[in-house]
């Protein structure tokens, strides 16, 4: 093993402490141009994100995270994430009710299903499965995306519950 | 008996050990412990800064929800970096297009700074900046290396891959950077 590799090898450890250059080490970084740059490499890469470390209120997050740990149903941030969600599904009700105010099916071919699924269906493809999953646990049990394709079977009760368990 | 570190503090697997036996205290000690080494790598990996808390904290929630499939060949703190690594990846799904890594003006060098520090705090500033360039394992192995000081079978562990592979990309990464302050 050549005297440059043995230095790389210990350059992490040498720049956290653990170990220490030996005069004849010192000597090669001295006189390597390469080793020396790998070194400014090195110890530059060593101090990325001290600025955001020492801004990061870590007291603040283990209190919010011991809080989040001790509600298995999700912390607040969760639902903050997905109020977004609630926006189109909450019109996509509305517009069924206005569309259909008698709570009759669709007289021509489910004008109602094609509002709510361009309303709502592109927003949840860009989620991923755990999110979605997280949304679907999320909402009531008669709010899901299978239950959108029936909001003209809702009541106006039903309805008026539904966007404000999703408005919060 | 707790096992504890040379300093006398209780090691991490005590401290999960206390928190699966409802000691709350003991998360929150673990948190403390890890939180700012999570954050810097977070931010060296391509989060933006105003996002690093957040993934911080949603990495911690992850990890003590899913400790049961900790099986503690790999040390606690691989184990978050991984989980870390992993949200980061899909935050940054979300957030495609944006770019991967900010530099703020208290990263650049200061007219007052005497040369030598000036010239240390640009070669930080290029290392950053080349940092977003390079393929994801390769910033992340360099980071765990050169800004975490993992060693190759830690880093492996934290990755998902092996210590030879973790080896290679940490030198083509080594390699770029150099480049980028010769």
């Amino acid at each position: 093993m050549s005297e440059c590799t043995q230095l790389s090898d210990r350059m992490a450890a040498v720049t956290h402490g653990r170990n220490e250059w030996s005069a004849t080490e010192k000597a090669h970084l001295a006189s390597c141009a390469d080793c020396a740059a790998e070194w400014r490499v090195v110890q530059s890469g060593a101090m990325i994100g001290a600025e955001v470390a020492a801004t990061l209120p870590v007291d603040f997050v283990a209190t919010r995270v011991v809080a989040a740990l001790k509600d298995p149903a999700g912390s607040r941030r969760w639902w903050a994430r997905f109020r977004w969600f609630a926006l189109p599904v909450a019109a996509a009700a509305a517009v069924a009710l206005v569309v259909f105010p008698g709570g009759g099916p669709p007289s021509q071919g489910g004008t109602a299903t094609e509002v709510a699924e361009v309303s709502v269906l592109p927003e949840l493809e860009s989620l991923e499965a755990s999110d979605l999953e997280l949304v679907l646990e999320l909402l009531p049990d008669r709010a899901g995306p299978v239950e959108i394709r029936s909001f003209e079977e809702l009541t106006d009760d039903e309805v008026t519950r539904l966007i404000n368990s999703l408005e919060g | 008996m707790i096992e504890l570190q040379p300093a006398g503090d209780p090691s991490d697997a005590a401290l999960v050990g206390a928190w699966q036996a409802g000691d709350q205290r003991a998360a929150t000690i673990l948190v403390r412990r890890h939180a700012a080494a999570l954050g810097r790598f977070l931010y060296g990996a391509g989060a933006p800064p105003e996002a690093v808390e957040d993934l911080v904290q949603e990495t911690f929630i992850k990890a003590f929800r899913g400790l049961d499939g900790w099986r503690g060949e790999a040390s606690f703190r691989s184990w978050l970096f991984r989980i870390g690594s992993n949200l980061r990846k899909d935050h940054f799904r979300r957030e495609r297009g944006r770019q991967v890594v900010q530099l703020e003006d208290t990263d650049l060098p200061s007219a007052a700074d005497p040369q030598g520090e000036a010239e240390a705090s640009e070669t930080g500033c290029r290392i950053e900046g080349g940092l977003a360039t390079l393929p994801r394992l390769q910033r992340e192995v360099f980071l765990l290396r050169a800004q975490q000081g993992m060693e190759y079978d830690e880093i492996a562990l934290a990755l998902g891959t092996t210590a030879g592979a973790a080896r290679v990309h940490y030198h083509h990464a080594v390699k770029r950077l150099k480049e980028l302050i010769a």
